[in-house]
């Protein structure tokens, strides 16, 4: 009984395959070929295969007409740039706002040049533009007032 | 079964792809006009089997040809130029039945040559129907065309393929860039969904 409740499915199987065979019998009209050809000459004769080079790239892109190509050479593109974007933003993203200096990243400045630019330890020295007030008793130091890097010095010289 | 047709013509006059392709890559514009002599009708009844809609299918069958044209400096002949134009026809269906789901039901079928008549599966059920209901055609078509469209792009390629142009799973394989065992399970689900659909017409 199974035997013969396999063998009608598969008949069944069988029939609608060629039930839907029966499609390759359906035709364009009889116009279609001459149609198509006057249409595809007057788009194409007047190009050569290939194109412009942005057709030939875009031919490149698509080889084989597969598109996880595609996918994968814009997946990558996109991760490239955001890793790009990542590393330009990434000193401000990650580096901790008032993150301690380690000893040696400290310029080596005399301890009084360092009194002169402000008794702030902090980060924020290296970051934000210090006014540094230059008063004669200042500049009794050995050559130039050692500041900080962004530090604008401001004179009183009447 | 159905009859396989022949994927090369076995005239041995006509100048083979590979050196059609070749000519036409050189700006030979004539030696592509041969190429979309050859397979133009092919392309037709692929696209038209997936679309069952025929405005479509010229649109399409154009569409392939001048994208096949301009993409022929990318084609390298690592596989038959045959089974590259029908890659790129059944990408380009697919992504075309994404976008025109409106119309799923929206057919326009081409008549069907009157070899049918004489073909054993038609004698079959016309020899089945009651004589007071002979079996219409159109009634056949439109049945065929509508079970046809309840199944997806992808299993309703692998059913055109084979079935309709009795095209080999390898081949099918190639031209879909999946294994044979996934053509496979795919005519398997889309002909027991077929069965279901045109339970009417089973012996």
């Amino acid at each position: 009984m199974k035997k013969d409740d396999q063998k009608s499915v598969g008949d069944q199987g069988d029939f609608v395959q060629r039930l839907i065979a029966l499609k390759r019998y359906e035709q364009p009209d009889p116009h279609f070929e001459t149609r198509n050809l006057a249409a595809l000459r007057e788009k194409l004769a007047s190009t050569a295969p290939g194109g412009s080079w942005a057709d030939r790239w875009l031919g490149w892109l698509n080889i084989g007409s597969i598109p996880s190509f595609r996918m994968v050479l814009v997946t990558s593109l996109l991760a490239l740039l955001s890793v790009n974007f990542l590393l330009l933003d990434g000193g401000s993203r990650f580096a901790p706002e008032h993150a301690p200096l380690a000893q040696d990243e400290l310029p080596a400045t005399p301890e009084s040049a360092l009194q002169v630019a402000s008794t702030n330890d902090s980060l924020d020295l290296y970051r934000k533009p210090v006014f540094v007030f230059e008063y004669p008793s200042n500049r009794q130091t050995i050559g130039p007032v050692q500041m900080a890097p962004s530090s604008v010095p401001v004179r009183y010289d009447y | 079964m159905v009859d396989e047709p022949k994927i090369v013509d076995d005239d041995a006059l006509l100048p083979p792809d590979t050196e059609l392709v070749s000519q036409a890559k050189d700006g030979n514009y004539a030696a592509y006009e041969e190429l979309i002599r050859r397979y133009q009708r092919r392309v037709y009844a692929l696209i038209y089997g997936m679309t069952g809609h025929n405005q479509d299918t010229e649109d399409l069958v154009q569409e392939v040809f001048v994208k096949t044209y301009h993409s022929l400096s990318g084609f390298k002949g690592d596989s038959a130029f045959f089974t590259w134009i029908y890659r790129i026809a059944v990408n380009r269906t697919i992504n075309f039945l994404k976008k025109r789901k409106r119309r799923a039901s929206d057919v326009s079928l081409d008549d069907a040559d009157q070899a049918i008549e004489r073909d054993p599966t038609f004698l079959e059920l016309r020899s089945r129907e009651s004589p007071t209901r002979d079996i219409a055609l159109e009634e056949l078509q439109k049945k065929l065309n509508a079970a046809l469209q309840t199944l997806s792009e992808k299993h309703r390629t692998v059913v055109v393929l084979h079935d309709i142009q009795g095209m080999p799973h390898e081949e099918i394989a190639r031209i879909m860039d999946c294994s044979t065992g996934t053509v496979r399970s795919r005519l398997f689900y889309a002909r027991q969904q077929l069965q279901r659909e045109l339970s009417e017409y089973a012996p």
